[in-house]
């Protein structure tokens, strides 16, 4: 099930939150939320539950035999095996076909087309699940004797499909004990509305407009086309992806779960460190907790390290080259900031710093959305104009309808909202401020809820949208 | 040799959030606003339920999707869960009002209507216009 579907919004979560209100203790909720959140992922994965289950009990028996032979050699064993067997899963589920399909090509042989479907989520909890041992194996956390308990981590259907990235430790304490305050409540639901918000209307529509200019054969791409395609999907990527995370933190503060942050407005970086401080952060500080300080990180081989941090990085966003392209893209400008550029970046103007990381990460995501070296290849000759010229009539017509949508998405990557909370609270000579802002958090998520809920039958009506050019 | 600086401290992080959690100030503020969501929530959700019975669409012009049929086949194929989501959007309460106010909301951003055939003049041979000055939007 995803959050942007009416079946969530209007079924499950109301029959969800009636639930687990009416229950007085900590041990129903925690079942209760848990039979929900196991339904929410058998929704769309029917039959790779059973992985779901299987995974997490296999690091949550790992996790116990760890504790029991806590400072003897085979605790370090116990480590390994609930690593490799984790690590396996995902890469059988995830990298099979990739490894295939390559070995054929570069062997010329003929290994059989092994079509696993990826289950959803299976890179997400595979990394939760794994956490936990490796933090039981450090001392960081506690080993948990319940099986329930630990599935309803790796579970729990906010953060289950798609991120944050929640470690164990983020909610040890509130899987325990945890209440809801109304002030909690209501800032979830602020949350999740500005989530809901961002993917059911403008990352669904800014993913129109990218189908429209780069998603077909590209044939009549030209330069102004490939570059508004790719700042549409600059948009797309960020306001899906944030939305989604800002839903899953919305969901949490409702059922009294604090998740880490994953987007702090990314496009607003100064330098490309600095996006990756700010972009998807709980996989960068998975990355740098579990694999970068483990190898060494700063002190030995540093530069291997992140070769090897960056590739995985390209590597976990999906099996296919394009993906480590976008890995190693980002190693490159890393590499060249630190060692060479990074100290005259700061001395830039602002403005530039800003304008010289926004290029860097738009054209990135040509990397990530082209999984087709040829289109790849010819998408950048379209957008220097070499292609199809400077700009057509069709795609001006499109991008000059979009006009719209394409302003308010760059809007609102920029942190306005604290802003207009300061403006708001200013006290006005007919409302005090308070009474302003609660008037407009009132309104904001009547509207939010209303607007994203037509955009959701109106979607429904076509399914096939992207079919149609 | 601070080479790969992201986010210090993961507690401070999340001490942080800056993509900002607000919450209304005053309590009358809060009960309202967890009043409408709640009851927005439950009354379509009831509604949604007991309002079924619509097999055809007359602004669409279409048959509407009818309930699935429950088998064990269909539920491992994703059949059963997938069908079930396209009977549920099409017999979603008020749904001829929706769909009308996303057309209107996709007027706006997108110039476009959304569910209508999206009407663009074909690209034609560039030499056509050439030294002319016409606009082709219309």
């Amino acid at each position: 099930m995803v959050f942007s579907s009416l079946t969530f919004l209007y079924l499950f979560l109301p029959l969800c939150l009636i639930s687990y209100f009416v229950a007085r203790n900590i041990k129903i909720k925690n079942i209760i939320l848990l039979v929900f959140s196991l339904f929410f992922y058998a929704w769309g994965e029917p039959k790779y539950i059973l992985l779901l289950v299987a995974t997490t009990f296999v690091d949550y028996i790992c996790g116990l035999l760890i504790h029991k032979y806590k400072g003897t050699k085979k605790e370090k064993l116990f480590l390994t095996l609930a690593c490799v067997i984790t690590l396996s899963s995902l890469a059988v589920f995830k990298y099979t076909g990739f490894v295939c399909e390559n070995l054929n090509s570069v062997f010329s042989i003929n290994i059989p087309g092994i079509n696993i479907t990826l289950p959803i989520g299976i890179s997400f909890y595979t990394f939760q699940a794994l956490s936990y041992v490796i933090d039981v194996y450090r001392g960081n956390v506690k080993v948990q004797p319940h099986f329930y308990k630990l599935l309803l981590y790796v579970s729990m259907f906010p953060q289950l499909i798609a991120g944050p990235i929640v470690r164990y430790s983020d909610v040890e304490a509130e899987i325990e004990n945890r209440t809801s305050s109304l002030k909690g409540v209501t800032a979830g639901i602020i949350r999740f509305s500005t989530g809901l918000l961002k993917k059911a209307i403008i990352a669904n529509l800014a993913g129109e407009l990218t189908t429209k200019l780069i998603g077909g054969d590209l044939a009549e791409l030209t330069a102004v086309g490939a570059w508004v395609g790719i700042i549409a999907y600059t948009i797309q990527i960020y306001f899906d992806f944030s939305g989604y995370s800002d839903m899953a933190i919305g969901l949490g503060l409702i059922f009294g779960f604090r998740f880490p942050e994953n987007f702090n407005y990314p496009y607003c970086a100064a330098s490309i460190s600095d996006f990756w401080k700010r972009w998807h952060m709980t996989l960068t500080s998975f990355f740098r907790d579990y694999v970068y300080i483990p190898m060494g990180g700063n002190r030995k081989r540093w530069a291997l390290n992140m070769l090897v941090v960056w590739l995985l990085t390209g590597l976990w966003h999906g099996a296919s080259w394009n993906f480590v392209l976008w890995g190693l893209y980002y190693f490159f400008f890393l590499m060249l900031e630190k060692l060479y550029i990074g100290k005259y970046l700061e001395k830039w103007p602002s403005v530039f710093q800003h304008l010289y990381s926004l290029v860097i990460i738009v054209v990135g995501w040509v990397f990530f959305y082209f999984d087709d070296m040829s289109k790849l290849k010819y998408f950048f000759k379209a957008a220097v104009g070499l292609a199809n010229g400077f700009i057509s009539l069709t795609q001006r017509t499109i991008i000059v309808n979009y006009i719209v949508l394409l302003i308010i998405g760059i809007i609102a990557s920029l942190p306005i909202a604290s802003y207009i909370k300061k403006l708001t609270l200013k006290s006005t000579r007919l409302l005090p401020g308070k009474i302003s802002v609660d008037i407009l958090s009132f309104v904001y998520v009547a509207a939010a809820l209303f607007i994203s809920t037509a955009a959701l039958v109106g979607n429904s009506y076509n399914p096939f949208l992207y079919f149609r050019f | 040799m601070k080479v790969y600086s992201i986010m210090k401290d993961r507690e401070a992080q999340k001490g942080k959030q800056k993509e900002a959690t607000f919450y209304p100030p005053t309590m009358i503020g809060r009960v309202l606003l967890c009043s409408i969501f709640f009851a927005a929530l439950i009354v379509f959700g009831i509604w949604s339920c007991a309002d079924t019975d619509k097999t055809i669409s007359e602004v669409e012009n279409r048959n509407l999707a009818a309930a699935p049929k429950f088998s064990v086949t269909a539920l491992f194929e994703k059949s059963y869960t997938s069908d079930f989501d396209t009977y549920y959007a099409d017999t979603f309460p008020l749904r001829d009002y929706f769909l009308s106010i996303n057309q209107k909301f996709s007027k706006i951003m997108t110039g476009t209507k959304g569910t209508d055939e999206i009407v663009i003049v074909e690209k034609q041979d560039k030499d056509d216009f050439a030294g002319q000055d016409i606009n082709y939007d219309e």
